[in-house]
């Protein structure tokens, strides 16, 4: 629960891992706290765990609808893998699986996720369903819950078994922690996430105006950061860079080459990657990755019912390749917010071997094509730092841009 | 070493009814006669009870894989920008749907369908490959959604879980009137739901004569008579021909007729065929005396089908949607798939790690090592997938195989020495 007292608690996340003060307070100082939250982020979260003995809840991506998570007093705190190297993985798996399913399971058998109370898999794909079964034969002494994710939302059955669900994963927490969760509790949380989503597109809107402001490297760090510690202090970071950015000049006197990012389901872009975008003179103005603009979109109504309204989101929000639904078209969304952001073009980001992804890239294709938008993809595999083949295709790519 | 296998008869009757089954398919569709196309493990029986012909894609994926032309049907399908890494009955069947009049499938490609109804209880992919085909076809697409069944889920989730599919079929049964112009028959159903549960029993108790030392029939005979309880469900055909089938199996144990004349070795297949290579491997085992007497890949249809209560149609259909062995966690696989090793005396397990099919890939190193700490029996891993050449070496199955026959012959030599 989150009344003043407990906020407390949460403030021992920043206040602990504060950077030796600097010359300056600007939007640097800020945006270095987030990059050291998301280095290495199981060991403090561990060691934060233990100062405030606090329960920690580990969610697959994507889709776990965290305001309950949060509403039962746990952090939630989403897997976002590693680019690593991930030995065990291929212990237990072949290597036909995306890297965020595989590098996820090989910090779960390498015991760094064991500070974790549990792990909440949603079912968002094959990968993700069947790998849970083989996590949990290996790691047995756990809480898990299985997110019965629907595979549709076009019938009353389909949406009525979805709130079903987010309501059972409210008693299930409910019994674990052994306190109710009340319907006020659900709102608090609601409103602590909704501010996050309307911190984070406010930040976006600046950035999409005066794109130099903050590069793509720092965005990812920025959203991957808000995964990794408590919202409530999320969202005091992100006030404070806010203001310091709207009076941010930051208008680059060189030309740069605006893109739209999209996709990367699941798993951050490669950190060397958006690094390779800034080097190549680009900037990225929108974006509906996961680690990005799928995260925060669409608030959750606060005048209902919240298990109906945290349902709805579900229902809305940018298409998702695991929504079945065909009144949403993903391609279209994509022009839509390429026109909006006056983007040159799109980079798509596809995990090797994203089966709902790699269905439904040919129909996207159709779509940019159809409306004259270039596009590149970029399959991403597992690695750190992009190959030799990958940045002369993205710089390729965004010279082709530049001279449209 | 010469191997003389005595081939089921009933071989020539399967070919003749797949032939057949085709052939009217194509005069169904220019009679202008409603034509569904479903997913291998649907409720499909809901729509012959409204008078709508089912095909069944992954069948034809099958046959083409068979014919060994699935490859360049896939390729077709990569050729618009699906990826390689995408399961390849999806694949040969959207290539195949593509190439249109220059399909290369050998019956010349599919009739083409007015509606789509499938279930994601084998796999995700599923409702991703036909949201592609109503795309291509712009014709309605019916999901009918079973959760998984995690391993230690509870009883009242399993519940919930068939009460939302039963919801989507009483959902569907609404559709269907208003698409069909006809009234929903329960009657109809009923019989064919009956008939579905029969075959099925059927399949099941020929299978069940495998146990058998030594086996009359091989499950590659088995997989090739997978077709009419797949396709010809609800139909009195399909019962009559397991009833013929069931026949000359019994007539195959009174004769003494052994499937692999001097059976040594029996065996277990994980995963789907390989249907490109199904009479390579089913000599390949031959040479080394081995007879594969049990497989996984039929539960998808004979564990709920052969189960059905026709007296409560809808129900029992929920129950053959959610309860199929692909649906469950790795401890369930592991599990049932120890108790047939026990039940029909395995030596050894061959899982085929097929490359494009995640649901029946994944898990499978866990399937080998609880499968050996409980019964004690050996497995192989080979790389494959069921119709794409390209992900199978020749070479390099035949080099494990051999290998875990070193492995299995060593085995019985010990067990000898005691």
């Amino acid at each position: 629960m989150l009344d003043g007292g407990d906020h407390l608690q949460y403030n021992a996340f920043v206040s602990k891992f504060n950077l030796p003060s600097r010359k300056g307070h600007g939007m640097e100082e800020i945006i270095a706290r987030f990059h050291q939250v998301v280095e290495d982020p199981y060991v403090r979260l561990n060691a934060w765990k233990k100062e405030t003995g606090n329960k920690v809840l580990g969610c697959f991506p994507m889709h776990v609808p965290e305001e309950i998570v949060h509403a039962a007093g746990i952090l939630p705190v989403v897997l976002l893998g590693t680019d690593d190297p991930i030995p065990l993985s291929d212990e237990y798996l072949q290597p036909f699986v995306c890297c965020l399913v595989r590098s996820n399971l090989h910090l779960g058998m390498s015991g760094r996720l064991d500070f974790l109370d549990g792990v909440i898999f949603p079912d968002i794909c094959d990968s993700v369903k069947c790998v849970a079964n083989v996590w949990k034969l290996h790691r047995p002494d756990s809480f898990y819950y299985h997110l019965l994710l629907p595979g549709k939302l076009t019938s009353p059955s389909s949406r009525e078994y979805l709130r079903q669900q987010f309501s059972h994963l409210r008693t299930s927490l409910e019994a674990f922690t052994g306190k109710k969760i009340t319907d006020k509790d659900l709102h608090n949380s609601i409103a602590v996430f909704n501010r996050h989503r309307a911190l984070l597109k406010r930040l976006y809107d600046l950035r999409r105006s005066k794109p130099t402001l903050i590069s793509p490297r720092d965005m990812g760090v920025i959203v991957a950061a808000s995964m990794l510690m408590p919202k409530e202090e999320h969202n005091e970071l992100l006030a404070q860079l806010i203001e310091k950015a709207q009076r941010a000049a930051k208008v680059s006197p060189v030309e740069r080459v605006r893109i739209v990012l999209s996709g990367s389901l699941c798993q951050e872009p490669m950190e060397g990657f958006l690094g390779l975008l800034e080097e190549c003179g680009a900037v990225v103005v929108d974006d509906d990755l996961y680690v990005g603009g799928r995260y925060f979109n669409t608030p959750v109504a606060e005048n209902k019912n919240p298990i109906e309204a945290l349902a709805e989101r579900y229902y809305r929000g940018i298409p998702c390749p695991i929504k079945h639904d065909p009144t949403k078209d993903w391609g279209d969304y994509l022009v839509g917010l390429v026109k909006s952001s006056e983007a040159a073009g799109v980079i798509i980001i596809m995990l090797k071997f994203c089966e709902p992804h790699a269905f439904d890239y040919p129909l996207i294709k159709e779509k940019l094509t159809a409306a004259g938008i270039p596009h590149l993809l970029i399959e991403r595999i597992h690695e750190k730092v992009p190959s030799g083949g990958l940045r002369t295709r993205v710089e390729a790519f965004i010279e082709i841009l530049r001279k449209e | 070493m010469e191997v003389k296998i005595v081939p089921l008869k009933s071989h020539k009757m399967q070919q003749n009814l797949l032939d057949k089954y085709y052939r009217d398919a194509k005069d169904w569709e220019k009679e202008g006669k409603p034509i569904a196309w479903c997913s291998g493990v649907a409720p499909s029986d809901i729509l012959s009870s409204m008078d709508i012909l089912v095909i069944f894609p992954e069948n034809h994926a099958v046959i083409c894989g068979a014919r060994k032309v699935s490859t360049k049907l896939c390729q077709a399908a990569e050729a618009r920008d699906y990826s390689q890494d995408l399961c390849s009955y999806s694949k040969n069947d959207m290539g195949s749907a593509f190439l249109g009049k220059d399909t290369l499938s050998p019956i010349g490609g599919l009739p083409r369908p007015d509606l789509l109804l499938i279930s994601n209880n084998q796999c995700g992919t599923i409702t991703k490959w036909f949201e592609t085909l109503s795309r291509h076809f712009q014709v309605p697409l019916i999901v009918i959604d079973s959760p998984f069944l995690h391993d230690g889920m509870d009883k009242e989730t399993i519940d919930n879980a068939l009460k939302y599919v039963k919801r989507q079929l009483e959902e569907t049964a609404v559709f269907l009137e208003e698409f069909t112009g006809k009234p929903f028959d329960i009657d109809k159903l009923r019989e064919g739901v009956a008939l579905t549960g029969e075959s099925a029993r059927l399949y099941k108790e020929i299978m069940e004569m495998c146990k058998h030392i030594p086996s009359p029939i091989t499950c590659f005979d088995l997989f090739i008579h997978l077709f009419p309880m797949m396709c010809l469900r609800g139909q009195k055909v399909a019962v009559n021909y397991y009833e013929k089938l069931k026949a000359e199996v019994e007539e195959r144990i009174a004769q003494g007729i052994s499937a692999v004349p001097n059976e040594r070795f029996r065996l277990f297949w994980d995963n789907i065929p390989v249907w490109f290579r199904l009479k390579e491997n089913a000599t390949l085992f031959a040479s080394h005396d081995a007879c594969v007497a049990s497989a996984v890949y039929p539960y998808n249809w004979c564990l709920t089908f052969a189960g059905l209560d026709a007296s409560k149609p809808i129900e029992s259909l929920a129950e053959g949607v959610v309860l199929p062995f692909l649906n469950h966690g790795i401890k369930y696989r592991v599990d049932f798939i120890s108790k047939l090793v026990e039940e029909y005396s395995i030596d050894g397990l061959v899982l085929q790690a097929s490359r494009t099919c995640k649901p029946f890939f994944i898990g499978q190193y866990d399937i080998a090592t609880g499968v050996k700490k409980k019964t004690g029996v050996p497995s192989v891993l080979i790389e494959g997938d069921m119709v794409d050449s390209r992900f199978y070496d020749d070479a390099r199955v035949l080099s494990q195989i051999e290998s875990f026959f070193e492995v299995l012959e060593s085995n019985a030599k010990l067990r000898k020495g005691r």
